[in-house]
C-alpha cells in the first residue's frame, strides 16, 4: 500500500515536473522568437506589401496586441491542445505537424533500432575484451565516427553507397509509383497497413541510409558509455564469484553484467530520442526526406512564430514522455533506484 | 516449473518469416500514384511549397506548380504582353479603368464555364487578403460585371501597373471557392485543391507535389507531358545526384560549379536559365556616408566586376548596365561600370571619405552572395578602405527597410522582376513614397514625378520614355552597384524534354511550357 502510493507520489510529482518543463520551454521559445529580428506581418503579408497591407495583416493576425497578450493567448490555446495557426500556410499548425511528424518519428524508431543493434552488441565485444585488437578498432571508430558532421557523412555516404555503386536509393521516401497510399505519412507504416509487400521494401530501402547516417553520431556515444559501464561491473566482487561458479563468459556478460550496465545507457537512449528528432532536419534535408526538421527550418527562416512554437513545443513534449518513460523503467527494472526512491519517500 | 518453448519459437519464426514472405511477395500492389513514366516528368526543386493558393504566387516554389493549374486574363510573351482568359482589353482614356473581353470556351477543372464573375471574386478576395501577390494589386477598386464574358475593372487613380500585374493574378472558380471558404475565405482549402482552369489539374500530394494534364483545356498543345512531378529536394548535390541517376529528369537551380561540371556529360543538358535576376549592392541613399552621391559613385568603382563573374559566378550571367536587369524593356542605353581604383580613390579624397569605414550586409544562406561580399571588401582593401561585412536575415532586412535610418548602408542581394515590366521595379523600387519596397531610401522629386506621370500615360511609347529618363537619373546618383544580370543554371535529361525554356514569369520555367522530346 505504502509501496503504491509512493509510486503514484513519484509519478505525479515527475508529470508535474514535466508540465513546468513545457511551461519553461514555451515562454523561452516564445521570447526567442519575439526577440529574433524580423516583423511577422511582414513575412506574412509578403516582401513586397505596402506599410497599409502590412498593418492591416498585423490587426488580422492579433500581432498589433501587446506582446504578453500575445503570450497570455499562445498559453491559453496551448491548454486546449491548440498549438495556434500558421501565418505561412495559414493552417493549424496541429494539422501540419500531423503531415510532417510521421515521417521524422519513422526515421527516428529506425535510427534508434540501428543505434542499438549496432551500440550494445559491439560494446559487449569490446568490454569483454579490453585492450584488443576489436576493442581498439571500435574506440577508434567511435572517436572518429563521433567528430564526424552528419551533413558531411551524410554526403559522402550518399555518393559512395546512392550515386557509384547504387546499393541505396539517393534520395527520397519512394521510388516513382511505388509508394502505398497515405494513412499515417509514415511510408513504412502505410506500407504496412496497404500490406503492399513491394512498397514495404522500397520504403524500407529508402530509410536504410539516413537512419544509418543518424544513428552513426548516437550509437559512438552509446558503445562508450555501455562499454565503460561494463568495465566497471566486470570489475565488480559479484562478477568474480559468478566466474568462480563456473558460468560460461556468455552467460555472464548477459545475465549479470549488461543489465547491471544498462542503466547509464537506458537514461542516454532517451535523451537520445529528442536529440535524434532535432538532427534530423540535416538528414532529411540531404536525402530530401519529409519531416519535422525541413518544416521548422522554414518555419524559422519564415518568422513563422506559431508554426515554430508549435514545432519546439511537440518535439519538447516527445522528450518529456520519452524521459518520463525511461525513470519509470529505471524505477521498474532497477532495484537500486526503486530502494532510492522508495527510501527518501518513506523518510 | 521449467517451460520448453522450443516448440513454441519455431512455430512463431514459422509464421513471422510466412507473414514476411507473404507481404513481401506483395498481397496488394495498389499505389498512390501509378503513372505512366514515359509521359511524366519528375523535377527536383528546392524550398518548401508552403501552398497552393494562388494568392500566394509571390513564393516563387508556389507560383511555379500553379502557374501550369490556374490561368491569368494576361500573360507574356517573353517580355510582350499578351492576352490568356482575355482576348482584348484596353484602357479607358484617364487609365482609372480596364475593359475585358473574355474567352467564352474556357472550362475550370470541374467542368464549370469560367465567366466574368470568377474575375471579379478573385480580385475581390485578393483585396479583402490582402496578403501575397494583393500587393501587386494596390489601388484595386472594383470590378463591373457586365455579362459572362464582359467586365470592366476600376482603380481608384490611373495606374498602368496593373494590367502587366494581372499576369500574376490567377482567376479561381468562385462556385468552387466560396463552397469551401470556411473562416478564412478558402485559404485552408486552396492550400492543397484546385479551383483551376489551367493545363493541369493538381493530383496526388501525398508523396511529392503531382500534377496531370487537363484534357478539355481550352488552348491543348501536343507534347505536354501526361503527368508532372514535383520532387522537393533542397541540397543541391543530392539534386545534381538524381539527375545523374536519372531519377529526376528535371533540375532547377543547380549551382553553378555543378552545372559547369555537368556541361559535358552527354545524357545532360544545361541551360543558362536568363530572366531578371540582377546582383546589386544597394546604397541606403539618406544616412550615413553613403548618402552622399560622391561616396556612392566611388564605391562603384572599387568591385571587380569582371574578375566576380568569371571566378564566382563561373561567366552565368552579364555584366550589368543600369539598375534594371537587361530583359526588361525601356532601357536607356547606359554604359557598363568597370572597376577604377585610382578614380575611386580621388572622389573618396574629394567627399573627404577615405577613412570612413563602411557597412556591408548580405545573406548567409547565399553562397555566392557571401563570397561577393569577401571580393567587394578585398577589393576596397586596395585602395585602404576598410568594408565591415554583417550578415543579415531576410526578414530582418525587409523590416529594416521602414526607416531610412535602420536601411543598410550597403546591401547585396539579387532582386527580380514580378513580371518583366520596367515599372514594377523603378515604382516599388525607388519612388520615394514605396516606404518598405524601396530598399535605398531613395528620394528624388524629379524622379517621383517621372514615374507618377508613367504610370498615369496610357500612351507605351510614351511611357517608356519616362522609365528611360527615371533609369539615367537613377544611374547618375549612383543609387546601387549594378553588378551583373545573374542566369540561373537548369538542368535536364536528353531525351526526356524537347526543350526548356526561360519564363520571365516562373522562375526558372513554366511546367506548362515543358514539351515532351518523345511524345
Amino acid at each position: 500500500m505504502l509501496a503504491l502510493r509512493v509510486y503514484s507520489w513519484f509519478l505525479v510529482r515527475r508529470l508535474g515536473l514535466t508540465l513546468l518543463t513545457l511551461w519553461g520551454l514555451a515562454t523561452l521559445v516564445f521570447i526567442m522568437i519575439k526577440m529574433m529580428p524580423g516583423d511577422e506581418a511582414q513575412m506574412a503579408a509578403g516582401a513586397d506589401a505596402s506599410a497599409a497591407q502590412i498593418e492591416a495583416v498585423r490587426e488580422r493576425l492579433g500581432l498589433d496586441a501587446p506582446v504578453i497578450l500575445q503570450y497570455l493567448g499562445f498559453l491559453g490555446r496551448l491548454l486546449r491542445l491548440d498549438l495556434g495557426t500558421s501565418i505561412v500556410t495559414l493552417q493549424p499548425v496541429l494539422s501540419d505537424l500531423e503531415k510532417v511528424l510521421p515521417s521524422t518519428l519513422e526515421l527516428v524508431f529506425f535510427a534508434m533500432l540501428i543505434n542499438l543493434a549496432v551500440a550494445i552488441p559491439t560494446g559487449i565485444v569490446a568490454a569483454h575484451r579490453q585492450g584488443g585488437i576489436f576493442d581498439t578498432i571500435c574506440r577508434v571508430a567511435a572517436v572518429m565516427l563521433g567528430g564526424m558532421p552528419a551533413f558531411w557523412l551524410a554526403l559522402v555516404l550518399q555518393y559512395l553507397l546512392g550515386s557509384v555503386w547504387r546499393v541505396v536509393p539517393i534520395s527520397g521516401q519512394s521510388s516513382f509509383g511505388m509508394a502505398a497510399p497515405v494513412v499515417t505519412g509514415a511510408p513504412v507504416v502505410d506500407a504496412i497497413i496497404a500490406l503492399n509487400g513491394p512498397a514495404l521494401l522500397d520504403a524500407v530501402h529508402h530509410i536504410i541510409l539516413p537512419a544509418a547516417v543518424l544513428a552513426a553520431l548516437f550509437a559512438t556515444q552509446i558503445f562508450r558509455t555501455l562499454r565503460a559501464s561494463l568495465l566497471g561491473v566486470l570489475r565488480s566482487d559479484f562478477i568474480m564469484a559468478i566466474r568462480a561458479k563456473g558460468a560460461t563468459a556468455g552467460r555472464m556478460l548477459t545475465r549479470h553484467a549488461l543489465p547491471n550496465s544498462l542503466n547509464p545507457v537506458l537514461t542516454l537512449s532517451g535523451t537520445q530520442a529528442g536529440a535524434m528528432i532535432g538532427s534530423a532536419v540535416l538528414v532529411e534535408t540531404v536525402f530530401a526526406r519529409q519531416g519535422i526538421g525541413a518544416y521548422m527550418f522554414n518555419a524559422v527562416a519564415q518568422k513563422d512564430t506559431f508554426a515554430v512554437l508549435g514545432s519546439v513545443m511537440f518535439i519538447g513534449s516527445v522528450v518529456c514522455l520519452v524521459n518520463l518513460a525511461v525513470d519509470i523503467m529505471q524505477l521498474l527494472v532497477d532495484p537500486r533506484i526503486r530502494a532510492a526512491q522508495l527510501g527518501s519517500q518513506s523518510q | 516449473m521449467k517451460t520448453n518453448f522450443t516448440g513454441n519459437r519455431r512455430g512463431f519464426l514459422a509464421s513471422v518469416g510466412a507473414i514476411s514472405l507473404a507481404v513481401a511477395i506483395g498481397l496488394s500492389g495498389a499505389s498512390a500514384f501509378a503513372a505512366d513514366r514515359a509521359h511524366t516528368i519528375i523535377v527536383g526543386m528546392g524550398g518548401q511549397i508552403n501552398t497552393l493558393d494562388p494568392l500566394r504566387a509571390d513564393y516563387n516554389q508556389t507560383n511555379t506548380i500553379i502557374s501550369a493549374v490556374y490561368d491569368t486574363l494576361v500573360t507574356y510573351d517573353e517580355t510582350t504582353l499578351v492576352g490568356s482568359l482575355a482576348t482584348e482589353y484596353s484602357y479607358s482614356d484617364d487609365a482609372k479603368s480596364i475593359s475585358f473581353t473574355l474567352r467564352p470556351d474556357v472550362k475550370f477543372h470541374d467542368g464549370t464555364v469560367m465567366t466574368a464573375k470568377d474575375v471579379a471574386y478573385s480580385l475581390d478576395r485578393l483585396k479583402r487578403l490582402g496578403t501575397g501577390v494583393a500587393s501587386l494589386i494596390d489601388g484595386y477598386e472594383s470590378t463591373t460585371v457586365t455579362d459572362d464574358t464582359h467586365l470592366t475593372i476600376n482603380l481608384n487613380k490611373p495606374n498602368t501597373l496593373f494590367l502587366p500585374s494581372l499576369s500574376k493574378i490567377y482567376i479561381v472558380n468562385s462556385a468552387l471557392v466560396e463552397a469551401n471558404a470556411g473562416a478564412d475565405d478558402g485559404q485552408g482549402w486552396l492550400q492543397g485543391h484546385d479551383a483551376g482552369s489551367g493545363p493541369y489539374v493538381l493530383g496526388d500530394q501525398s508523396q511529392a507535389v503531382v500534377i496531370d494534364l487537363f484534357t478539355d483545356y481550352w488552348a491543348p498543345e501536343a507534347g505536354r507531358p501526361e503527368s508532372i512531378v514535383f520532387r522537393r529536394i533542397d541540397e543541391g548535390a543530392t539534386r545534381v545526384a538524381e539527375l545523374q541517376a536519372g531519377n529526376i529528369d528535371v533540375g532547377f537551380s543547380i549551382p553553378d560549379r555543378d552545372a559547369a561540371g555537368m556541361a559535358n556529360d552527354p545524357a545532360l543538358k544545361v541551360v543558362p536559365i536568363n530572366t531578371s535576376y540582377q546582383a546589386d549592392i544597394i546604397f541606403n541613399t539618406q544616412v550615413g556616408p553613403t548618402a552622399d552621391p560622391k561616396v556612392r559613385q566611388a564605391l562603384r568603382l572599387v568591385y571587380d566586376y569582371e574578375g566576380g563573374l568569371r571566378g564566382i559566378r563561373g561567366n552565368n550571367g552579364a555584366l550589368a548596365n543600369g539598375p534594371l536587369p537587361a530583359r526588361i524593356n525601356c532601357r536607356p542605353d547606359l554604359p557598363v561600370v568597370h572597376r577604377d581604383l585610382e578614380q575611386a580613390k580621388k572622389l573618396l579624397e574629394e567627399a573627404g571619405a577615405l577613412n570612413t569605414t563602411f557597412k556591408m550586409n548580405f545573406q548567409p544562406v547565399f553562397e555566392l552572395q557571401k563570397q561577393e561580399a569577401t571580393l567587394f571588401q578585398s577589393n576596397a582593401r586596395e585602395i585602404g578602405l576598410n568594408v565591415e561585412l554583417e550578415p543579415i536575415a531576410f526578414p530582418n532586412y525587409l523590416a529594416s527597410l521602414k526607416d531610412p535610418s535602420t536601411i543598410p548602408s550597403m546591401m547585396l542581394l539579387e532582386d527580380f522582376a514580378q513580371f518583366p515590366d520596367p515599372g514594377i521595379m523603378l515604382v516599388k523600387g525607388f519612388k520615394s513614397d514605396a516606404i518598405g519596397t524601396n530598399r535605398s531610401g531613395y528620394s528624388n522629386p524629379e524622379v517621383d514625378k517621372l514615374l507618377d506621370e508613367a504610370v498615369a500615360t496610357a500612351d507605351d511609347a510614351k511611357r517608356c520614355d519616362l522609365y528611360k529618363q527615371a533609369q539615367v537619373i537613377l544611374d547618375k546618383d549612383s543609387v546601387m552597384v549594378d553588378m551583373y544580370g545573374v542566369y540561373k543554371p537548369a538542368v535536364y535529361r536528353v531525351g526526356t524534354l524537347a526543350e526548356l525554356k526561360a519564363s520571365m514569369l516562373a522562375t526558372p520555367a513554366e511546367p506548362a511550357d515543358f514539351r515532351l522530346a518523345n511524345p
